[in-house]
């Protein structure tokens, strides 16, 4: 304890230039939780201490500021714990209290002392919320990395798991951390994730999708998302063993995981926990639900208006009778229908959950009947509509969920214009799009066969 | 990369400019097209033809006139044209693309079907899977009176002939390729199940016509086509032989056949084992298994005699037996078959078991 | 990963098979029933062998590549002249592939699924192959294997399905031949069918090792796509007979029309035939574009890529458009024999001639 007081009466004074005391008053000038408090007196100086009230703990404050201002200085360092004291030049004391940071300076000294009492507010720990667990680990992540690196850590209790950290910013100056398996990770991989990390220019991220944005350039081509983000950390302790990278953005509880390929995607980490016949039920499950949202409604507008003779006379007849009277071409109905329905999925997302629940019964029980009954659209599509609805839920990931929403739009376009081989030849082209796309140098369509191979 | 993107954006501007301009071809909305469920073919003078449409109506635009099916006739000088010329009648796209039933009249059959029916595998507009048969009768009144279980979406004809509803073997299910592809093969006859209006509906089956060249030249009754069915495997179901004084149901057959060309004259052996069951017996005069066989056999014998001498007299193997001497002719022989027909040697034999089986044994 | 055009076994099997799917599906069967009175395996037989040997003769020229691909191999041993007259029967084979393929299969699509649709717009389809084929070989081959999971299982299942109504006595005979169809055009006409690994080897680098190996799994390929040919085939012979089979300008097609199950949902298999064989037709298109256009490269260091597959494209799509009928297509496809038979079995020949007098002369240069 001697030693900080040591090198507090150490403090550099440099008499050419502003205090350093005048210069966090300079930079803090408005704001108002930016505080300063006498906390000693000599005879040739006074001793402040500045910081910003709302980044800092008050119990730790207490220790320093319990006492009257004429006190024993010591006495009330000695209370201080903590790390170690750093001595700062203006610059780094001045980004020292936006981190929560305590400064201890001389009212003429050109430097001062860090003091952390910093404390972050965050939410505790608590299950997923995007992506819901049935059995497995509960826990998610939350807006603190540390906690989310104490998360992961506490997954995989090894020295093989590496932690690289680099700060993303120039003004928010966030902290992103890459976590890798070093047993497991292609370590050209991870050099090239952390040039790319190092050349990102922005003025601050705020989510790690956003950094996803940042780190992969085109990103017009990218329709498709290019990492899996999660919350779990049993996904990213997973993903981490099989030679993954994950990074971590401080103030978000997203981690995104790279390289990611499109299969990725259609696994949830629960598929490792249950028997695995009931796994690839459900994997067929999911996917012939990809399927049916990604055709239904095309095969509806291609099977009601262009190839008629593929589908039986019976159901034919059953969709003539449902049309009639309908006054719009079968491609206009399903457009607005899908439309429609897009709107009530978005209106139920964004509600509050306790209205939300009403909007889709609004929306999916009076408006379909309505719009059936006002001869608007035929009551076949409407059973379409709701079938492509739901298996959109079906899909894992919310991002691919999106992306799968704008796809259908794509392929009742191929419908429209030539029928089932409109659909197919969409596809095709679906595929030879995602054939072309790079997750972080792994190709997005490698498939569970080569990845057995490699390892 | 930057070229993919450079040549994506064409693909996608191109196309959007493809779409716009020119728009959509082949898109007609089912609700704008009248489906054809049946068509009929029917002599209307010695150059031209009338061709029968029925369609059947979606439920919903069934009110007023509570039909389940609107017909409409139309003369042409072939189905093409016919279909043509009826689009002048039609208030929506006339759409013969899923049609499930043909049915060709018989005067037309003794003519000839053959000019009739090329247009459906050049065109393709009446799908080849479509049931055919012969109609004896007044081809209007079929078409344009209701069924009376209904249309069924126009498959009524359909169903009639299909093993999966009221199918049975004796019926004979013919579809338009058969037809098509017998007419070339020259070593196999068409044999097209015969419909006679009916008097509680609107057609009842009779039995096959035989067809040599696309003519008709003779029939098999019901029973003679029970046997074409068992000789020619296509018996798929059990079926009811009925005898004088029992009834007997066949539950499995198997047939070999065997050929062989001696000097010409082409030798066919089958050999046919049925397995019987018994289904009733007259009160009147008990009978024991053997008899029961001996009867069945005879009277198998009488109706395969029958049957061979019809198609024999015309030269129309309508069994296929040729294709399996296509092998021991030479191809400039081929169209030689029919005439090597009338003077094959066809014999055949029946070993009949009959499964003891029911709820009251047989003595 | 490291060598980024080389193929996997598996991925050549899945590209020879895409091969087989895209060439044997619609034109082949019309031209090998109408090409003999005898059973029809045999020629398939001969052509088979014929396969096997013009792509040993290729993995032949291939193995003395060295890690350089064929066409800057074959440059660097004898010139841009002798190269380019060398070539130029590959170039114009391979435009010719691509017109045939392109026109046949809009042709089949006019003809059963969209009847009114304009050719001109069907062809635009060639778009998508050419924008694929300019992104490079590895998505091709990713795109293959996706194309050849999806396109295998269904073309399995239509075959299987095929087999409803068969009668085994169309077939015969199964045993005689009089060797007729060595003296028919269309024999040779079908060709086509079994180019597959002269495709493949004029796209990426090869090695003594990966040479053998590729040859090895194309004999695997030609093994596995045999059932699949001998299917498309005997299927409509074995349903309609020889007499209707020869009439008929895709047997398969027609078959698949005759196909009515209660259980199939689908009423009309010949939709989910055409679609799956798109599949087969786009990837392959794309494949041929890529080895054509790697070859023009080379040939023409200086163009730009972007420019090369654009006027390959205009090309083709041209020459696909313009041509007023399938009779000129079939034409087309007899008068190409010779190119055909010169790319299957002399210019391996020659080229390995070349490469031999290269190395030789390397030899003789590094020892003086």
């Amino acid at each position: 304890m001697s030693d900080i007081l040591a090198s507090f009466y150490r403090l550099s004074e440099n008499p050419d230039t502003l205090s350093l005391f005048d210069q966090l008053s300079e930079a803090f000038a408005d704001s108002a939780d930016y505080t300063t408090a006498l906390i000693g007196k000599t005879d040739a100086t006074e001793y402040h201490l500045c910081f910003i009230k709302s980044l800092c703990s008050s119990q730790k404050l207490d220790y320093l500021l319990g006492t009257n201002i004429e006190g024993d200085m010591s006495a009330q360092l000695e209370r201080y714990y903590g790390t170690d004291l750093v001595e700062g030049n203006s610059k780094s004391c001045e980004q020292a209290i936006c981190n929560g940071y305590a400064v201890i300076c001389k009212r003429t000294s050109s430097t001062g002392l860090m003091l952390n009492i910093s404390e972050s507010r965050q939410r505790s720990i608590v299950s997923p919320i995007t992506e819901n667990v049935l059995q497995g680990p509960m826990n998610a992540f939350n807006e603190s990395l540390d906690v989310n690196t104490a998360l992961i850590r506490q997954q995989i209790r090894s020295s093989k798991l590496k932690l690289w950290e680099t700060f993303i910013g120039t003004e928010s100056i966030t902290r992103v951390a890459v976590f890798s398996y070093s047993g497991a990770i292609d370590p050209d991989l991870l050099s090239k994730l952390k040039e790319r990390l190092k050349k990102v220019q922005t003025a601050g991220v705020q989510d790690s999708g956003q950094l996803l944005r940042l780190l992969t350039t085109k990103n017009w081509m990218n329709l498709f998302p290019v990492s899996v983000s999660t919350e779990r950390p049993d996904r990213v302790s997973a993903d981490l063993l099989a030679g993954k990278a994950i990074i971590m953005v401080d103030g978000t509880p997203f981690a995104l995981i790279v390289p990611t390929v499109y299969t990725d995607f259609w696994h949830s980490p629960e598929d490792k926990y249950i028997n695995p016949y009931v796994t690839y039920f459900l994997l067929t499950l999911r996917f012939l639900a990809m399927f049916i949202n990604l055709f239904l409604p095309a095969m509806y507008v291609a099977l009601t208006s262009v190839n008629i003779d593929v589908n039986r006379l019976e159901i034919s007849l059953a969709a003539a009778a449902s049309r009639e009277g309908v006054p719009y071409p079968v491609y206009v109905e399903t457009l607005l229908m899908l439309i429609v329905i897009d709107f009530i999925t978005e209106a139920g997302l964004r509600l509050p959950k306790s209205i939300s629940s009403t909007v889709t019964m609004v929306g999916g029980v009076v408006l379909g009947q309505a719009i059936i009954q006002a001869n608007i659209v035929s009551n076949l599509l409407v059973i379409i509509v709701a079938a492509t609805a739901i298996t959109n839920f079906i899909v894992i990931d919310y991002q691919m969920g999106l992306v799968q929403r704008i796809l259908k739009y794509f392929m009742v376009m191929g419908a429209t214009i030539a029928g089932v081989l409109g659909i197919v030849f969409c596809f095709a082209c679906l595929i030879f799009y995602l054939s072309c796309l790079e997750s972080f140098g792994a190709p997005y369509l490698t498939s569970l066969w080569s990845k057995k191979r490699r390892s | 990369m930057r070229r993919i993107c450079a040549s994506l954006k064409m693909v996608i501007v191109c196309s959007l400019t493809m779409i716009a301009v020119t728009g959509c071809w082949d898109s007609r909305d089912v609700d704008n097209r009248l489906m054809v469920g049946a068509l009929g073919l029917e002599k209307s003078t010695e150059t031209s033809l009338r061709v029968w449409f029925r369609f059947p109506v979606p439920k919903a635009i069934q009110g007023l006139s509570k039909k389940d099916f609107f017909t409409m006739s139309q003369i042409g000088f072939t189905v093409p044209d016919a279909m043509n010329k009826i689009k002048y009648k039609l208030p929506k796209a006339l759409d013969a693309s899923s049609t499930r039933a043909l049915l060709l009249d018989e005067s037309l059959a003794k003519t000839g079907i053959n000019p009739y029916l090329e247009f459906a595998i050049r065109e393709r507009s009446v799908p080849l899977d479509a049931v055919v048969a012969v109609v004896r009768g007044n081809m209007e009144r079929i078409f344009t009176s209701p069924n009376p279980t209904g249309e069924l979406a126009g498959i009524y004809t359909k169903l009639f002939f299909e093993p999966y509803a009221g199918g049975i073997p004796r019926k004979n299910k013919t579809r338009l390729w058969e037809i098509y592809a017998k007419l070339y093969n020259p070593f196999h006859a068409n044999l097209i199940p015969l419909v006679t209006e009916g008097v509680q509906n609107s057609f009842e089956f009779t039995g096959n016509a035989i067809f040599l060249n696309g003519k008709i030249v003779g029939e098999l009754n019901k029973d003679e086509s029970l046997l074409f069915e068992i000789f020619t495997h296509r018996f798929h179901d059990s079926e009811v032989e009925l005898m004088n004084r029992s009834d007997v149901r066949i539950v499995h057959n198997h047939t070999r056949i065997k050929t062989k060309l001696e000097r010409g004259i082409p030798i066919i052996g089958l050999d046919c084992s049925l397995v019987t069951t018994l289904i009733d017996s007259s009160r009147t005069r008990k009978q024991n298994e053997s008899q029961i066989i001996a009867e069945l056999e005879s009277s198998l014998n009488a109706h395969a005699k029958s049957m061979f001498e019809k198609t024999q007299r015309e030269g129309a193997d309508v069994f296929g037996f040729g294709n399996r001497f296509r092998n021991r002719l030479q191809p400039s022989q081929h169209g030689d078959w029919p005439e090597m027909f009338k003077s094959a040697k066809i014999s055949y034999k029946f070993h009949i078991i009959l499964r003891n089986t029911g709820l009251e044994f047989l003595d | 990963m490291k060598n980024p055009s080389a193929f996997t076994g598996y991925e050549m099997l899945a590209i020879q098979m895409l091969f087989s799917g895209a060439a044997a599906g619609f034109i082949y069967p019309s031209f090998l029933i109408r090409s003999t009175e005898g059973a029809y395996w045999i020629p398939i037989a001969v052509w088979t062998a014929g396969a096997l040997l013009s792509s040993w003769l290729y993995s032949r020229m291939l193995a003395r590549l060295e890690g350089r691909k064929l066409v800057s191999a074959i440059r660097s041993s004898v010139g841009l002249v002798w190269t380019s007259v060398l070539f130029l029967p590959v170039i114009l084979f391979l435009i010719g592939a691509l017109i045939v393929m392109l026109r046949a299969y809009s042709e089949i699509i006019t003809m059963t699924m969209l009847p009114t649709t304009p050719i001109s717009f069907l062809n635009g389809m060639l778009l998508s192959s050419a924008a694929l084929a300019l992104a490079g070989i590895m998505p091709i081959i990713r795109a293959a294997r996706v194309f050849f999971l999806m396109a295998s299982l269904f073309t399995l299942a239509l075959l299987i399905i095929g087999f409803s109504d068969v009668n085994w006595t169309l077939g015969t005979p199964w045993f005689r031949t009089n060797g007729d169809f060595l003296l028919d055009n269309r024999f040779y006409a079908g060709s086509f069918l079994w180019m597959g690994f002269a495709i493949t080897s004029l796209i990426g680098p090869y090695t003594m090792q990966s040479a053998r190996g590729a040859w090895r799994s194309y004999a695997l390929a030609l093994i596995c796509a045999l059932p699949m040919i001998a299917g498309y085939v005997y299927l409509p012979v074995l349903t309609f007979g020889r007499d209707l089979s020869q009439r008929l300008t895709f047997p398969f097609v027609t078959k698949m029309d005759t196909i009515y199950h209660y259980w199939i949902i689908f009423d009309n298999l010949t939709a989910i035939f055409v679609s799956v064989t798109m599949l087969y037709v786009l990837l392959i298109m794309a494949l041929k574009l890529h080895a054509l256009g790697d070859t023009v490269k080379t040939l023409m260091p200086k163009a730009k890529n972007g420019f090369i597959y654009l006027g390959l494209f205009i090309v083709v799509y041209a020459a696909a458009t313009f041509l007023p009928s399938w009779r000129e297509l079939e034409h087309v496809i007899i008068l190409t024999v010779g190119i055909r038979l010169y790319i299957m079995f002399i210019f391996p020949l020659l080229g390995m001639a070349a490469l031999i007098v290269a190395q030789r002369r390397g030899g003789k240069g590094r020892e003086s």
